[in-house]
């Protein structure tokens, strides 16, 4: 068999049963690492992830069968793992060493994970195509002069190329679910609070959630098991029951809702016409397909790109060369630390976002963007409670269409904010929302489409997600 | 020109709690520095703030002490700004959403309008030496309330006497209260000063100016003079107030610019992400309410209807709550508050503001007092013995018993000294015979205690005198 | 937005730019601001969603280990004497 085509279940349990060591596996994954090093998803494989093997080996011969013993994880290197370098792909944490673990790390330990590396990302998670890491564009698993989607590309480009069977990513306005569908892969963000975002550094707090990439969806929700759960250090983690994520019910049958400002949406765009047969997918599945409305849905961009930078300029004004960034060597005063450090430190995308934070944040202008923002918020949040009064699960296209060519956006910014125009939605409004893998676009790259659920309710688009990959295969 | 001053407080009091406001360490003045500290209060990335219970409730007792309506919801909002005691670059306070608002406190005999009591987490401390600024964050995050009044509701403060009075009074309730301990040479309690003046009877008001920096009541008390002269200066020359933030220098005695109103802070103030909105209720008000000891007003009360104290009195035992506290222990041992307080405003009080701690037990100094209601030993002996024993871990009564100072007046031996000192002293004798002058007498009193080693009642010993001398 | 208000943003932001970084800024901002007013006009009634938990599920006022202060310095680009040093900062 060959090991790193195997899911993180079927690995588990071979290595449970002993016909696979956790060492071999580590080893074989992390050659794969090594064998696309040119794709530049893994930014470091941690020296001591084959050691760590092989101490699982030891525990599990002594009877340990945590829910991940022995499967092999890459984390996004916005996730704080002690001692090891936590870099947010930027040259102004290149050399910070994480101090403490993030809750998910520890839980990955917990459960026998073997962390082997960490995954390239956009700078501070900001961008959508990895373009914005300072240590190097990852390249699609696909096609190697395209973009894997971002900001959690290396993550997304890890598992589609078995360098991992599972990886984390972090989402804020769509970082995981874009790039797994950009690789051809699952990507999951999950309901607000599900996850603890402890340790994880922080883009904008409240959108801020740990999403899972997996090859089956059974992996996917063997993750959100481990991972799911009320944490006493993160106040903002729900105290909400917990799932058997990994007993899904693909009979189930769900009512699937389809907003028509969707439909309009997609008018004229690479999606449109994968979107349309996904619906009549459904309908061969006998689902019931029924249209809402999200009435004000074509706001949600705009209310990301005020909430979201207003949370980062704050979130980023730790990073100042005092504590543990690096400090800039010409300055000499506080102000030249703070100023020199931060701009030599962050890339341009970065202060380009603290910029506009402070824009909508600063004094005359905070209830024109920031609590007109909050309001929209409001009002999205209660357009799609009614919503999902008629149907179970909202369906939509997660990307615009296939992988672009690296380099290929224009200098415009908003040029490239407009790919997130479906994923911010369910971070803006709280829900979980996980792409699937959904036909192709018209260079044969992958496209993806969103089963945008309820909050806390992950095991509906699971198994909604789980008939659908029974009935592709 | 006449001007009415209105001068505004902004008093911070670190909150007594074991833990910090938005994390599990240890809230303790004193450690080697960065100690009592982790991720969330050195703001390391990822680290998340999560509210101390203790502190709101700190708080919302502040509250019912100070008459404030307590929110039925409080937000926390961040506050953004550089500078190296503020971890995060931010701190964590509260805007829109206060947990306590409109309170007052009775300053002299005016009713003092306060806007708010907020909550939020202290800075680190800096330690200036050399070219250096050393930053600690062991204070950084801990629970620090800020206590706003009102100035635009009447009545104002106008004097520096007025404004030395709240901020007393509201030290002692905090104290009392046991919400804050406000040790002001620790930093516990710190106030900004604002004070506008305007033209008398004007219902315009004038350019506020904010002082900081200002540690201790002698400093804010000169602050405030120095501030008012300066400005009816200003006025009376014709000039404008700018508005401004003035730091005080205690040492020199005057004010400087600290920030202009061009270069004010914009401190984007928005909701904390990390943290939820809280929800008080009724219950748990009066849960808190209930908690709350007796304030120093309604003592005061007791103190004088009950235990016949002066309110001088009163007011020199209540100033220090641990006397207050010891004074009550002793009265539970000895039901006597008057005579007791009579030790504690001359003899204990006297020798604690030498800066000496309480040097004697309850149960020394009640046996004391008693004995020397029971006329077992002279006041003056007794006075002299409490000095004696001060400090020292002795047993009193058996004290008194071995050095022999127990009265014993009833003897043959105090007759016989007084016989001996007439005899003695024949020629004043004949002279206050002639004369009936008390000096003299006085005098005779003083020869007899001197035998006697002070063991007598003198009293006594005068009126015997006088018995023996009219024959 | 002309150049001075982007330059307060700077100085907000603790960031510095050249002449250049700042016009180009300049043109990247139009067109952020151009997106961010999309919401200006939106006929909202809705209010803030407010998350609140109750007062008496806050954490208890316990004690828990700190950090060793090597580990919070550990990362520190200048450290002496336990703690994080900076120019001086007052004179």
């Amino acid at each position: 068999m060959e090991i790193t085509k195997l899911s993180a279940i079927e690995l588990r349990n071979e290595i449970l049963k002993r016909n696979l060591s956790c060492y071999e596996v580590a080893k074989a994954f992390i050659d794969n690492i090594k064998k696309y090093e040119s794709y530049n998803a893994v930014l470091e494989i941690f020296d001591d992830a084959l050691q760590n093997a092989k101490v699982m080996d030891k525990k599990i011969a002594e009877g340990f069968n945590g829910k991940l013993a022995g499967v092999p994880v890459i984390i996004k290197d916005n996730i704080l793992y002690q001692d090891k370098i936590c870099s947010c792909g930027s040259n102004f944490l290149k050399n910070y060493k994480a101090e403490y673990n993030s809750t998910v790390v520890k839980k990955l330990i917990d459960e026998g994970a073997i962390i082997l590396g960490r995954a390239n990302m956009d700078e501070f998670a900001m961008g959508s195509s990895t373009e914005n890491s300072a240590f190097g564009i990852t390249h699609n698993p696909i096609a190697f002069d395209r973009v894997p989607g971002g900001s959690s590309g290396g993550s997304a480009c890890a598992v589609a190329l078995d360098m991992c069977p599972i990886s984390l990513g972090t989402e804020t306005g769509g970082s995981v679910r874009q790039p797994a569908s950009y690789c051809g892969i699952y990507g999951l963000k999950p309901t607000y609070g599900r996850i603890s975002r402890y340790g994880v550094v922080a883009f904008a707090s409240s959108l801020d959630q740990v999403g899972i990439f997996s090859k089956t969806i059974e992996d996917n929700a063997l993750m959100l098991e481990v991972l799911a759960g009320y944490d006493e250090n993160d106040e903002t983690s729900a105290k909400v029951k917990v799932d058997d994520y990994t007993n899904l019910d693909d009979a189930i049958k769900t009512k699937i809702g389809v907003p028509v400002e969707i439909l309009n949406m997609t008018k004229g765009l690479e999606c449109e016409k994968n979107f349309a047969n996904f619906i009549e997918f459904l309908k061969k599945l006998n689902l019931e397909v029924v249209p809402v409305s999200i009435k004000n849905i074509e706001l949600a961009l705009a209310t990301y790109y005020i909430l979201a930078p207003a949370e980062a300029t704050s979130n980023l004004a730790r990073f100042d060369g005092v504590k543990y960034t690096s400090r800039s060597e010409t300055a000499k005063t506080l102000q030249e630390i703070y100023k020199q450090s931060r701009s030599q430190g962050f890339g341009k995308e970065v202060k380009r976002r603290i910029m506009l934070g402070n824009y909508v944040l600063s004094s005359g202008y905070y209830d024109a963007y920031y609590n007109k923002a909050k309001a929209v918020q409001g009002l999205l949040i209660e357009q799609c409670d009614e919503a999902f009064k008629k149907c179970d699960v909202l369906v939509m296209p997660t990307t615009l269409g296939e992988a672009y060519k690296i380099g290929s956006k224009p200098s415009d910014p908003v040029e490239t904010y407009k790919e997130d125009v479906f994923t911010v939605t369910a971070n803006i409004v709280g829900c979980p929302s996980l792409s699937i893998p959904f036909g192709k676009g018209k260079s044969g790259l992958p496209l993806g489409i969103q089963l945008f659920g309820k909050k806390f309710d992950e095991k509906t688009i699971y198994s909604l997600a789980k008939l659908i990959q029974n009935n592709m295969n | 020109m006449q001007y009415d001053v209105i001068i505004g407080l902004e008093v911070h009091a670190e909150l007594k709690t074991k833990s910090k406001c938005f994390c599990s360490c240890k809230n303790e003045y004193g450690s080697s520095p960065n100690s009592n500290c982790c991720p969330v209060c050195v703001g390391l990335p990822g680290a998340l703030p999560v509210l101390n219970k203790f502190a709101v409730e700190q708080t919302i007792k502040a509250g019912l002490a100070l008459g404030f309506e307590i929110n039925k919801t409080a937000i926390f909002e961040r506050k953004n700004y550089f500078y190296p005691d503020l971890a995060k670059a931010y701190q964590i306070s509260q805007l829109e959403k206060p947990i306590c608002i409109n309170g007052h406190l009775k300053v002299f005999d005016k009713q003092i309008p306060i806007n708010r009591i907020h909550l939020e987490e202290d800075a680190g401390k800096l330690v200036h030496e050399g070219k250096e600024t050393f930053v600690d964050y062991n204070r950084g995050g801990v629970p620090l309330i800020e206590l706003v009044t009102d100035a635009l509701k009447e009545p104002h403060m106008e004097t520096a006497d007025e404004a030395i009075e709240f901020l007393t009074k509201l030290r002692q309730i905090y104290i009392y209260g046991g919400i804050a301990d406000c040790e002001l040479e620790k930093g516990q309690m710190r106030a900004d000063v604002n004070i506008s003046l305007k033209p008398k009877g004007s219902d315009k008001f004038g350019t506020k100016v904010e002082m900081k920096n200002l540690m201790g009541f002698k400093s804010i008390h000169s602050a405030i003079n120095y501030e008012i002269a300066r400005q009816k200066e200003i006025l009376d020359d014709g000039g404008i107030v700018e508005q401004e933030t003035r730091k005080w220098d205690f040492d020199k005695g005057e004010s400087y610019t600290m920030r202009t109103k061009e270069n004010a802070e914009d401190y984007r103030y928005f909701p904390d992400p990390d943290l939820l909105a809280v929800n008080i209720t009724d219950e748990d008000i009066e849960r808190i309410r209930k908690q709350l000891p007796p304030l120093p007003d309604e003592i005061k009360e007791k103190y004088i209807t009950q235990y016949g104290l002066s309110e001088y009195d009163t007011d020199v035992i209540l100033a220090d709550k641990k006397i207050a506290d010891f004074y009550e222990e002793c009265i539970l041992e000895y039901n006597k508050p008057k005579a007791v307080a009579n030790w504690f405003t001359t003899e204990i009080l006297a020798r604690i503001k030498g800066g000496a701690g309480l040097g004697i037990s309850k149960e020394n100094l009640v046996w004391i007092i008693r004995a020397v209601d029971d006329k077992k030993i002279q006041r003056l002996t007794a006075k002299e013995f409490l000095a004696d024993i001060w400090g020292k871990n002795v047993d009193a009564e058996a004290e008194a018993k071995k050095r022999g100072i127990m009265a014993d007046l009833s003897s043959d031996f105090v007759f016989s000294i007084l016989d001996k000192v007439l005899q003695e002293k024949n020629e004043v004798v004949t002279q206050y015979k002639n004369e009936k002058d008390e000096k003299i007498l006085n005098f005779l009193v003083g020869q007899v205690m001197k035998e006697t080693k002070g063991k007598a009642n003198a009293q006594e010993v005068k009126e015997k005198l006088k018995e023996k001398l009219s024959d | 937005m002309d150049l001075k208000e982007i330059q307060h943003l700077a100085e907000l932001s603790k960031l510095e730019f050249s002449k250049e970084e700042l016009e180009s800024f300049a043109l990247d901002f139009a067109s952020l601001v151009n997106l961010a007013d999309n919401i200006k006009n939106a006929d909202i009634k809705s209010k803030r969603v407010l998350n609140a938990l109750d007062l008496k599920d806050l954490r208890e006022d316990e004690v828990k280990e700190s950090l060793p202060s090597k580990i919070i310095l550990k990362n520190a680009p200048v450290a002496k004497k336990d703690s994080f040093v900076v120019p001086r900062v007052v004179e």
